[in-house]
Formats: structure tokens, C-alpha cells, sequence
């Protein structure tokens, strides 16, 4: 039998693999079936460089093991197939194409996106799982049916950028900009609020600016057509801000909790930057700037430019962007930031032993004194991140405990709900606040920060 | 370190390489405690009248004298401002070059404003400050602007479209990356990759790419996936020697890569090596771990490449499993001990080795392999002589 291309006819997929899932069983001798249960992976996974991998390390196996691939309506891939080797290996190491030692490199692979990597593929003898695959090819047959086409990738195409790049410059800032809190996990024993605002940190809203222009995911499909867009948005902000100085506007520095702005790097190297930093330590504000680690880490001369600039410039230098995956795979310590925002990710509390320990070491080697967990927006990363020492944190669930202590402490709360509160300490364009009548907590983040 | 001095000019090159050079010289100073003057000229505060280009280089000229004093060094810093360094008693020629600067502004005041005498290591924290202060770029600093146009987002969807019909094969260029033992250099491998610049330059004329990185970024997806339908070209590979191929991290996971993939010759298996950019891993590492293991699986080597110093002390290659690092060469790298600093020298291979001061320095460090001008007629003598 010659090796197939994944059979991807819409209609009848499911129907050719039960068709031919029940002539292998008849022959169950030697013949093995192996599902990729890509519909496992966490979404927006199977992304198309999934399934086009999946796919040729399957048509591998399928041609040297004399078998036939087959590609699901709900994204599984199937390879029905000869136990023993036909064909010598051409494209890879005999392992890559050997189906009984696939699952572990197709769980190698994939398992950054898998919620459960051991679920992640199924093999099937046929000799004694025969009735596993018909079981299955049945139910595949069955849903199919129902199931509506899955949707694709969002494609970023330069003239949407552009559509992106004219929202920009047509949009006032702070329409675009959010406020969060970070703030400090409190010791029980402090007999203190259980958080402490440490800083309020302006953000990019890219919801906001796709929104007003009408072009929903496109930065997101292209991370460097949205690189492309930054310094733009840098230049705009910090002359809102600079506006801002002294105003009592919810973007001006000197009012409140210590502002942080996430920027790009050539932006801290820039002639306007040093000058708005200028303007805040001349007005006693602090200042914190978080720059991703994609830049800090493409450019280490650079940022330890913008290190030492900050030295000397009063202002704080922060590590933006940095995945778990990071602290294991680089040393991203060595770039010297005074903070490392370290992103909460659902996979965390289940990572394999040796990660766990890996991660472990590294935490350590940087201090977890020197960590914002951010992406904090339920109360296990919260919980995680105090596990490991982490008092830092940031995130939606960082925002609603402080609402809920304005709330408590504030005699104008009166009809306002939790949400209503947490969602006007994150507008910053004055009208978000109109309905506050205590808007010095909201710039503050907390009653006694406030005081 | 380079001394830039010149016989008919002070014309020391200008940019951040010069100022991060300057820093690094004020610290060796601070650190050994050796005693060295210091004259910055303040050319960043000339009144705009004053300004032109040839009252700079007036300017640089009148520090010619200076220039003649021991171990005189100048620095070119990227606001315009120039550096000198130099050791032991200069005072005529300071005076020299004073009077020089004097007679140009007409008048000792305005040299007080532009001239800075320092002395090291007592005055090192305004010079590092002088140097620092000149790596924030300014808009109107005095470097040339580019006299092209940056690429706009509409232009790059006009290129992307026109290289689909260009012919590729003549902007491919091939570099031999050579091994250095006891007989000289012998050729491992070749890298190749597509002269953007010439490309660019029959595509976009008048555009610069350069002007806009992350356009850029974008575009070379465009070019890897061009590059390797090129590669996977009947008969394009037949007979070839190993290669590497400068690929982005989604490149691999593209189907023109699984197509190359299918088209690679069995002997070639296992001697093609995929060179990555540091940024490209760190935009996203689930994605790279991805497509590295992929990669593993069908045989292919994997390397980082245009790292300096720093980018190996926060990329370790061993920690991101990758098997070498192409370490970019810069006179920088002359104060640096990589062993040291705990580089692994096994997996470097020292890239754009033009000179024989970058060889040696190379060989000092017990770096096996390189790759550059100053490599390729050896290779090609070795070649011969096989």
C-alpha cells in the first residue's frame, strides 16, 4: 500500500477511516493503529504548524510501516499501519519514524501546549485493541455531522497594520492606555491589608486600538507587525504624559501610586524618554519602565545601556514578558533588571518534576524578591506564587481585592459595585472615573496609600 | 582596542561601538588605577551657525596635535562629541591642539564651552556620564540620516508580492565557515544565505528596510520561505557540500520547510545546521522548543547566530539545546576573556573574522572555528591543496 497523503475530504473522512479501521481489523496481526489527539491541546492549539508537523512525521511512519494517515474533522490524526519496518528510514533518525516510539517525540513536541500530556496519544495493537479504534472511528463518525468548520488562524497582513497604525494616531491615548495595580502580598501576621499597592502600571490596550479600527486580532496574528507599531505608541504616550505633568488627570505621574510604563527598548534609548524621566525624579514621582524580555534579551548590550541609564536616572528597570519556559531554557538574570516580571501561565502548578526543580533553582538564583507574577487573575496564581516566595503580583485578581478594600474603607461607595470600582481605578481617561466621587483612592490604588 | 588616530584627519569611526569602547577604556583605567587625561570635545553644543559639516571636521582636525601624544586615542561618540584619551605629559600638544580650536571659534570662550579636560581616574564618572548621555539618541544628532525613505507597512506588501516572481538564485551567496587545526584552516561548512542588500536594491530601490527592524523581521519569513522552495528545487542540492541556512523560527514549522525537508538528498541528512536569531527564540519559546525538537527529530543541527558577548552570558547555547553560537567578532571583544566568563568555546564559531587581529584573538581563545574574509583564501588554499 502506498503511503497517503491525510485523507481531508470534509464529508467523508470519517467515513473512509471507518471503513478503513474495520478491513484492519479484520487483519489485526502486526498492524497497529496510533492516535494524535491534537483536539487535546489547549486552545487556540492545533495551531497550523501542528498539524503540518504532525502531519509529515505521520506520512513518515505511514511509509516506511506500509500504513495510511488519516486527518479528523475534529483535528486528531490517525496512523493505521505495519508494526515491523518495510522501508529503511530516509528523512530521519529510525526512532522519529518508528510508531511505537512516536508518542514520545509527539509528546515532546507538543506537550507545551497539552493540558495532559500522557492523553495526548493513543496506541492501539490491533491484535488486542481492536475494538479501542472501531469504538473510536465511530464516535468520530457520529460527531461529525454536528460539527461546524474550526476557525483559522487570524493572517496579520500589512494594510491592516496600517489600519492599526491610523486608529493610533487618531485615537487620544488615554483612550487607549489601562491602569493595573501591581502590589505586595502582605504577611498575615502584619495584621495589615493582605495586599499593599506598590506601583499603578499604564498599559497598551491592543483590545482598544483593534477595536477603533476595526481589525480584531491582526496585531496579535504577527508579533512583529506589532513590534513595528510600538515606538508609535511609545512616542504618543509619553507625550500624553508629559502633558499629563501636574494636572491631577489619572496620566499624570505626580498624582498617585509610582507609575510604570511598558515600553520598547529604543524608546528608553531615546532623547524624549530621558527627558520625561528627568521631569519625574525633578518632581519626586517614581518611575519604573518594563521593556520585554524579547528585546532585552535580542539586544543585551542595549539594555544594559538602559541599566545604566536608569541608574543614574532614578528610575526603576524592569524585565517585561518572561515565561517560565524562560527561567529554564536562559539566563535571563544576567540582563541585571532590578524587577523580573515572570507571567503566570495554568501550566505552572502542573509542571514535570524535573521542570519544577529547574524552575526551583532558577527562582533562587534571582530571588523571588525580584519577581512580579503578573497575569494574576485568580487566586491560584496567588496561591502559586507565595508557594515559592513570590510577594509580587499583578493581574485582574490583584485589581478586585484592592476595588474591594477601596469599598470597604470608602463613604462614597454607596451604590457602587465591586466592578464598577475596579473597572474606574483601570480607566484612564478621566471620563472611566466621571461616576467616582473618591477618585484619589483609584489614583492611589488603596484607602490607606490614599491617606 | 582601536587607535583611531589618522595622519591627515581625526576622522575616528562614530557610533555606539565607539562609546561602549570609551566606557570599557575608562573602567580598565578605574580598575588599574592608571593615571590618563582626558579631552572631550563638545561638538553636540555648537550653535546650529557653527554646526555644519565642515565646522566639525575643522574641529577634528584641530585634535591632530593631540593626536601625537602617548598612546593617544580618540572616540567617536554617536552625538557628534570626540573623545581623546592619552597618557603621560601632552601638554604642548594639548595646547596645540587648544590654540587650534581657539583660532576655528574665534576666541577662548566658546572652547571653554566645547572643550572638557579631564582627568582619569579621578574625573572617570563625568566621562562615562559624557559617554552614557551620547547613547540617547537625539532626532537631530548629527549622524547622516539615512538618505532613504523607511519601508511602510503598504511598501512591504508590495515587496512580498514582487518576490514571488524574483529570481532568487542570483542574490544567494555561499561562506565558507572553515575549522582551524595544525594545518591551517579546512572548510566544514558553508553558509548561505540571500544578499538583502542587493536584493533590496533591485526591489526597493530607494527604500530602506533597515529603517523599520521589525518590517524587516517580517520580510525575511518572506525571503526564508523563498530560500527554501530555491533549495528544494530539483537538482539544486545535488552533489552539494553541509550547509546552514539563517531561518526564523516559524520558517521551520512552514510547509515550504517540510517540503524542502522531503526534497533533501539522504547524504545531506544530519549535515545541515538551522542558524536562529536570539530575539526570534525569546518572541516565543514554546515555539522554538517546538520546532527544535522537530528539527532534532529530522537531523538537523541547530545554532545561534549574531550573539555578542553578552548575548552568551543570557543565552547560554547548552541551556537552549543548541549544538554552536556564531559569535559576531568587534574589537570589543580584545578586553574580553570568554573562558573566563564562563563561554563555552567548544560551541563557538567566531563569524565575520575579517582581520588577522580577529583570528588570533579567536585562536587566543581556543575558538576552533571561524568564519570570514580573513578565512576564506585559506579555506580555499586548504581546499586546494586536498
Amino acid at each position: 500500500m502506498p503511503p497517503a497523503a491525510p485523507v481531508a475530504a470534509p464529508a467523508g473522512r470519517e467515513r473512509q477511516f471507518l471503513d478503513a479501521a474495520e478491513r484492519a481489523t479484520r487483519f489485526p496481526r502486526e498492524r497497529l493503529a496510533l492516535v494524535l489527539h491534537l483536539s487535546r491541546l489547549r486552545p487556540p492549539g492545533p495551531r497550523p504548524h501542528h498539524r503540518r508537523v504532525a502531519d509529515a512525521l505521520l506520512r513518515d511512519a505511514a511509509e516506511r510501516h506500509e500504513g495510511q494517515v488519516f486527518a479528523l474533522g475534529n483535528e486528531d490524526r490517525v496512523l493505521l499501519c505495519e508494526t515491523r519496518a518495510v522501508l529503511p528510514p530516509r528523512r530521519a533518525a529510525a526512532a522519529a519514524v518508528d510508531p511505537v516510539a512516536l508518542p514520545a517525540l509527539l509528546g515532546r513536541l507538543l506537550r507545551p501546549d497539552a493540558p495532559d500530556p500522557a492523553a495526548l496519544v493513543s496506541l492501539w495493537p490491533l491484535a488486542t485493541a481492536a475494538g479501542a479504534l472501531l469504538a473510536y472511528a465511530q464516535a468520530r463518525l457520529a460527531e461529525a455531522a454536528a460539527r461546524s468548520p474550526p476557525p483559522g488562524d487570524a493572517v496579520a497582513t500589512p494594510a491592516g497594520l496600517d489600519a492599526l497604525g491610523a486608529a493610533l494616531r487618531a485615537a487620544p491615548p488615554a483612550a487607549l492606555t489601562r491602569q493595573h495595580f501591581a502590589a505586595q502580598l502582605q504577611a498575615p501576621a502584619d495584621g495589615a491589608a493582605p495586599l499593599r499597592p506598590l506601583w499603578r502600571e499604564i498599559t497598551f490596550s491592543l483590545a482598544a486600538l483593534e477595536a477603533r479600527a476595526g481589525t480584531p486580532g491582526q496585531a496579535r496574528g504577527d508579533p512583529f507587525l506589532l513590534h513595528h507599531l510600538a515606538p508609535e505608541f511609545d512616542r504618543r504616550l509619553l507625550g500624553a504624559l508629559a502633558t499629563a505633568l501636574g494636572s491631577g488627570t489619572p496620566l499624570d505621574p505626580l498624582a498617585g501610586a509610582p507609575m510604570h510604563l511598558k515600553l520598547s527598548l529604543a524608546t528608553v534609548l531615546d532623547a524624549p524618554f530621558a527627558d520625561f524621566a528627568a521631569a519625574c525624579h525633578a518632581g519626586g514621582a517614581g518611575l519604573g519602565v518594563a521593556v520585554p524580555l524579547t528585546e532585552a534579551g535580542g539586544d543585551p548590550d542595549a539594555f544594559a545601556r538602559a541599566r545604566r541609564l536608569a541608574a543614574t536616572g532614578g528610575w526603576t528597570l524592569l524585565l517585561d514578558d518572561v515565561p517560565h519556559l524562560a527561567l529554564l531554557l536562559t539566563n535571563a538574570a544576567a540582563l541585571g533588571a532590578r524587577f523580573i516580571r515572570l507571567a503566570w501561565s495554568a501550566t505552572l502548578p502542573g509542571l514535570p518534576e524535573n521542570e519544577a526543580r529547574a524552575l526551583a533553582a532558577a527562582l533562587r538564583a534571582i530571588g523571588p524578591e525580584r519577581v512580579v507574577l503578573t497575569g494574576a487573575d485568580a487566586a491560584d496564581a496567588l496561591r502559586w506564587g507565595a508557594a515559592w516566595g513570590i510577594r509580587r503580583f499583578q493581574g485582574r485578581h490583584v485589581d478586585t481585592a484592592l476595588a474591594a478594600m477601596r469599598m470597604r474603607a470608602c463613604s462614597a461607595a454607596g451604590a457602587c459595585t465591586p466592578q464598577q470600582c475596579r473597572e474606574r481605578a483601570t480607566a484612564t481617561d478621566p471620563a472611566g472615573r466621571r461616576l467616582c466621587r473618591a477618585p484619589r483612592m483609584l489614583a492611589a490604588g488603596a484607602p490607606a496609600a490614599a491617606a | 582596542m582601536i587607535a583611531s588616530r589618522r595622519r591627515a584627519t581625526v576622522d575616528p569611526p562614530a557610533g555606539p561601538d565607539e562609546a561602549e569602547r570609551l566606557i570599557a577604556l575608562v573602567h580598565e583605567c578605574v580598575a588599574a588605577a592608571v593615571p590618563r587625561r582626558a579631552l572631550l570635545l563638545q561638538l553636540s553644543h555648537l550653535p546650529a551657525t557653527l554646526a555644519r559639516p565642515h565646522h566639525r571636521r575643522l574641529a577634528r582636525e584641530a585634535l591632530l596635535p593631540l593626536l601625537e601624544a602617548d598612546r593617544a586615542r580618540a572616540f567617536g561618540l554617536p552625538n557628534g562629541d570626540v573623545a581623546v584619551i592619552w597618557r603621560g605629559d601632552g601638554e604642548r600638544l594639548l595646547q596645540q591642539s587648544l590654540h587650534a580650536l581657539a583660532a576655528l571659534f574665534e576666541g577662548g570662550e566658546g572652547v571653554r564651552i566645547l572643550c572638557r579636560l579631564l582627568d582619569l581616574p579621578a574625573d572617570a564618572a563625568a566621562l562615562l556620564e559624557a559617554a552614557e548621555t551620547s547613547l540617547i539618541r537625539d532626532p537631530a544628532a548629527v549622524d547622516a540620516p539615512d538618505p532613504l525613505a523607511p519601508l511602510e507597512p503598504a511598501g512591504l506588501a508590495a515587496l512580498e508580492a514582487s518576490l514571488a516572481h524574483a529570481d532568487m538564485a542570483r542574490f544567494v551567496r555561499r561562506r565558507p565557515v572553515c575549522a582551524l587545526g595544525p594545518d591551517g584552516f579546512r572548510p566544514r561548512w558553508e553558509r548561505r544565505s540571500i544578499a538583502l542588500d542587493e536584493l533590496l536594491a533591485v526591489l526597493a530601490p530607494g527604500r530602506s528596510v533597515r529603517a523599520t527592524p521589525w518590517l524587516l523581521r517580517r520580510l525575511t519569513r518572506t525571503l526564508d520561505r523563498r530560500m527554501l522552495a530555491l533549495l528544494a528545487s530539483p537538482g539544486e542540492l545535488r552533489g552539494a557540500r553541509p550547509f546552514s541556512l539563517k531561518l526564523n523560527i516559524a520558517s521551520i514549522v512552514d510547509a515550504a520547510f517540510l517540503r524542502f525537508d522531503a526534497a533533501l538528498p539522504a547524504a545531506l541528512r544530519g549535515q545541515v545546521t538551522l542558524e536562529l536569531l536570539p530575539a526570534d527564540i525569546l518572541a516565543d519559546l514554546p515555539g522554538y522548543v517546538f520546532a527544535r525538537d522537530f528539527a532534532r527529530a529530522r537531523g538537523y543541527g541547530l545554532a545561534l547566530r549574531g550573539v555578542g558577548p553578552e548575548s552568551l552570558a543570557v543565552l547560554p547555547p547548552a541551556r537552549l539545546g543548541l549544538d554552536r553560537a556564531h559569535l559576531r567578532w568587534s574589537p570589543v571583544l580584545l578586553t574580553r576573556d570568554l573562558e573566563a566568563e564562563g563561554a563555552d568555546v567548544g560551541r563557538l564559531v567566531l563569524s565575520r573574522a575579517d582581520s588577522q587581529q580577529a583570528v588570533a584573538w579567536g585562536r587566543v581563545q581556543g575558538i576552533a572555528l571561524f568564519q570570514g574574509r580573513a578565512v576564506t583564501p585559506r579555506a580555499a588554499h586548504a581546499r586546494t591543496a586536498a
